[in-house]
């Protein structure tokens, strides 16, 4: 790895505060050194705008971004250090390699930029691409890399530089599928134990789960969840944070003990029952898609008696997924709309079709709620 | 579509359109092509009733005749007025070039014989080619001659800027003539292709003289001063005219002809400066 | 109509192009190449070395050439910088960007002989920068090679510009954004990023221009006047060839043919079409 002394390595804390057309982006965000923090959000919740902002190629007032003592910016103070200066490194969704040079060419032309001689830049970019594995591409042109290759490139582009700060703007989300999981494999290789703060931009859940430590989830310009990846798809606070996981979740009316766990009361009066309570965060019932098991009656038949607190319900969407295929039901009492999984090969499956009466049973123990 | 028992059938995914558009184009391009050149369609002469002279007339005129030809069309005109005459100007050498490529004309006017020669060689006149004026070259110069140019000799004057005529065409050639004659060597700026943009550079001043004809330094009147040769200026060059083999208006092409010839248009020649006999 | 497909022997897709098509493009190609092939045909073989290797066409040719050349020259010393005014020339307002346009491209539009005639009242003895410029320095522009080399830089110029602008305009610019991350300054960028993958563009440009130069005809006589191994050009001694010696004008015009393909030739295919490097 661009192993340096710890003495290089920075924390980063930044305010970023950026009016953009439709809402204003306003994060506050610290990375130790050598912490991978991701932000997740959906396409224009202005996660990119963070990235650049920490760049330094977008600024508003209020911002202040520093790195170790070194102030970058400070916006009401007047103070912007350019992004050529900053010895920040990007990694962009579409690799951006300069088209007429090499792999190798690319990865010096930062020693060069800054003064390194031409034989020792190239020396120490091919050392740098040999530790990624990249060595037999460093006479390559872009043009005849593959996008995950191009990618692996652009990061040993990166980071040969010694960059105090390390920012990755959906840097798999250009790739096919399968160049997406081996690339993230070769990403988190290349992340591990090196002592750059990073920052890496998603709309993934996998990125967040393979590559960080912590992760920030951005709703319109804000900060709605933080915490580590698992943490926070196992408990998401906002119902966007949960179609990630494929899960649900509600916020409800009331939420009281109830023999030895706790009853939640949605708006419309439906009841659901929970093991779990989180430690903190907003009033919420969290159904994963696993926790709810789908009851069809077999007409004209009777419902199979499986117990108290089965919950009435339409099916208004069928939407497969990978491995299984995902069920929308809207509750009839109170109208909610919540997600449960079906496998393929289950029979239940095979007969539901959108306006079929449902029944759903949920797992208390799988439920968690606050 | 006819369908019967025997003629096989017109496959359905032929367009019918496409052999009528073809038709329309080929018809268009045809009816273009014949407006544009007039192949055989050139009216020739008319007679009226009355027996009049009518028809168009195209004449190629040396640059130098222009003042002339246009006063002569002008008489011409007012005399027959069922005709109409169309002249082109240009340097002679261009315009027998001209004659020669296929130039629809009736009557080729030139500012030396050599010229008149190449489209004679080319077996395109009608007749003999007649010689019905000469002219003189005379120095160009600015009104008030600020340089102080006297006579041939100080054109070879070192920093003033002259303007010959190229050796290709008449004006030059004589030009050449004069000067050898003079034993005057000249190292002109400039060798222009017709007398006219020799002239007119002068007029622009941005030469300081120019070895043009005599008419054109009149024709021009305030606009330049002219500086005559006196003894040294004596070789002339023969204007030449002739009708023009598959002359399209012969009759009222010859009738103009007459008209340059006759006493009426010798006047106009000589008013103009050339030399007449 | 859309162009039909078949394949061929190997199994690779042919497109055809429809009749109605197909006969105008035979019909524009015949109009282009049928004047090139009747000049070679008239050409005067038998005489062709000794008129080609006579002085006057040697000299006509020196003229041409290095005016061409200096002409290209100071169109890419000028042209190059112009061409990145005008991209520009974007943040500008609607009509100063249209009228900084239509300035550049006016030599493309005006007739050459009205451009000699604007050279000349320009810089002529009595022009308008000319008269002071004598009174000042003695020099005087007209029949010079300079002045040759003006009158073509006027109307090859728009054709470097505008190639020059089309390239810079198809540089990726997140490039630069990528370059600046890296630690480039704005000159560095320019050097090592920009200027190469506009490089086919400016050749484009620069070929174009010197083909364009070396054809010039009315700007150049108007304004630069013509005299042999001065300022007389190829095409000004087949103007004047053409009057009294058409076999000479004709073995002229093949000097001109033979070297305005050859720098045609150099053009790459796709320096013509505009496609960039890495697009």
């Amino acid at each position: 790895m661009s192993g340096v002394g710890s003495a290089d390595a920075l924390g980063l804390e930044a305010r970023v505060r950026v009016p953009r057309t439709a809402f204003e982006v306003v994060a506050d965000l610290a990375v130790g050194p050598g912490e991978v923090l991701c932000l997740l959000g959906a396409n224009g919740a202005g996660k990119s705008t963070v990235l650049a902002a920490l760049a330094g190629l977008v600024a508003g007032p209020g911002t202040r971004v520093q790195l170790g003592d070194d102030l970058l910016d400070d916006v009401d103070a007047g103070r912007h250090v350019a992004p050529q200066d900053r010895r920040v490194g990007l990694v962009f969704q579409d690799h951006r390699l300069f088209p007429h040079l090499t792999a190798l060419e690319n990865v010096a032309f930062g020693l060069r930029a800054t003064g390194t001689p031409r034989q020792e830049a190239h020396r120490t970019a091919a050392e740098e691409l040999a530790r990624a594995g990249l060595a037999d591409l460093r006479d390559r042109r872009p043009s005849g890399l593959s996008g995950g290759q191009a990618q692996r490139v652009a990061l040993a582009r990166a980071l040969v530089v010694r960059p105090r700060l390390l920012l990755l703007d959906e840097p798999l989300a250009a790739l096919d599928a399968e160049a997406r999981v081996a690339t993230r494999a070769a990403l988190r290789q290349a992340l591990a134990g090196q002592p750059t703060p990073t920052v890496l931009v998603s709309h993934d859940p996998a990125d967040a789960v393979a590559l960080a430590d912590r992760v920030l989830v951005l709703d319109r310009g804000r900060v709605v969840q933080g915490g580590p990846p698992g943490a926070v798809l196992a408990d998401p606070w906002s119902p966007y944070v949960a179609s990630l996981t494929g899960g649900t979740v509600w916020r409800p009316e009331r939420v009281d003990p109830d023999a030895g766990g706790w009853v939640a009361t949605l708006a419309g009066g439906a009841r659901v029952r929970s093991a779990r309570r989180a430690p903190a965060g907003p009033p919420r019932v969290v159904v994963p898609a696993s926790a709810a098991r789908l009851l069809v009656a077999e007409p004209p038949g009777p419902w199979p008696v499986v117990g108290p607190g089965a919950l009435e319900g339409d099916v208004v969407g069928l939407e497969p997924r990978v491995a299984r295929l995902a069920v929308s039901v809207r509750l009839r009492r109170g109208g909610h709309v919540l997600t449960a999984e079906v496998g393929w090969g289950d029979e239940v499956a095979a007969q539901l079709r959108t306006g079929d009466a449902v029944r759903v049973r949920l797992d208390p123990d799988q439920v968690t709620v606050r | 579509m006819r369908v019967t028992g025997t003629v096989p059938r017109r496959s359905r995914t032929r367009p019918p359109r496409l052999p009528r558009a073809l038709l329309g184009l080929g018809l268009v391009t045809a009816l273009a092509l014949v407006g544009c050149t007039g192949a055989g369609g050139a009216p020739g002469d008319r007679s009226s009733p009355a027996g009049a002279l009518t028809g168009d007339v195209t004449v190629l005129a040396a640059a130098s005749l222009t003042g002339t030809v246009a006063e002569l069309v002008e008489a011409f005109e007012a005399e027959h007025p069922g005709t109409s005459v169309t002249v082109s100007s240009g340097g002679s050498s261009a315009l027998a070039q001209q004659v020669v490529a296929g130039a629809p004309a009736d009557l080729f006017l030139s500012a030396s014989s050599a010229t008149m020669a190449v489209v004679d060689d080319a077996d395109l006149v009608d007749g003999e080619p007649v010689t019905f004026a000469r002219n003189r070259l005379e120095i160009a110069v600015a009104p008030g001659d600020p340089e102080g140019v006297g006579d041939l000799a100080d054109l070879a004057r070192d920093g003033l800027a002259v303007a010959l005529c190229a050796e290709q065409v008449p004006c030059g050639a004589l030009a050449r003539t004069v000067l050898d004659d003079a034993g005057v060597a000249v190292t002109p700026v400039t060798l222009e292709p017709d007398v006219t943009s020799a002239l007119t550079k002068v007029r622009l001043g941005e030469v300081d003289a120019a070895l043009v004809y005599a008419t054109d330094v009149r024709a021009a009147g305030d606009a330049v001063a002219g500086v005559p040769l006196g003894d040294e200026g004596t070789a002339t060059t023969d204007y030449q005219a002739a009708l023009l083999a598959d002359a399209p208006s012969p009759a009222a092409a010859r009738a103009f002809l007459d008209l340059l010839l006759s006493r009426e248009g010798r006047q106009v020649l000589a008013d103009a400066g050339f030399v007449v006999d | 109509m859309p162009a039909s497909s078949s394949t061929d022997r190997r199994g690779r897709r042919r497109a055809r192009l429809p009749l109605l098509a197909l006969v105008p493009a035979l019909v524009g190609l015949a109009l282009l190449v049928l004047p090139a092939v009747a000049l070679l045909a008239r050409a005067p073989w038998s005489t062709l070395g000794e008129r080609l290797a006579s002085e006057a066409v040697l000299d006509a040719l020196r003229v041409s050439v290095t005016s061409a050349v200096l002409a290209t020259a100071v169109s890419l010393l000028l042209g190059v910088p112009l061409a990145w005014l005008l991209t520009v020339a974007d943040a500008w307002a609607r009509p100063w960007r249209r009228l900084l346009r239509a300035v550049v491209t006016v030599p493309l539009v005006l007739p050459p002989v009205v451009g000699g005639l604007a050279l000349l009242y320009l810089l002529g003895r009595t022009g308008l920068l000319g008269r002071p410029l004598e009174a000042l320095t003695g020099v005087t522009v007209p029949f010079t090679l300079g002045a040759v080399v003006l009158a073509q830089t006027f109307v090859a110029m728009p054709f470097l510009v505008l190639s020059v602008e089309g390239a810079l305009r198809g540089v990726d610019p997140g490039l630069q954004v990528a370059a600046a991350t890296l630690g480039a300054s704005r000159g560095t960028t320019f050097r090592r990023v920009t200027l190469p993958l506009v490089a086919p563009g400016v050749a484009a440009g620069a070929v174009l221009c010197f083909a364009r130069a070396l054809g010039e005809f009315g700007a150049t006589i108007t304004f630069a006047g013509t005299f042999p191994g001065r300022t007389q050009t190829l095409p000004t001694s087949v103007y004047l060839a053409q009057q009294s010696d058409p076999e000479s004008a004709v073995a002229i015009s093949l000097v001109l043919l033979a070297v305005g393909v050859g720098v045609l030739l150099l053009l790459r295919d796709r320096w013509l079409t505009g496609a960039a490097v890495g697009r």
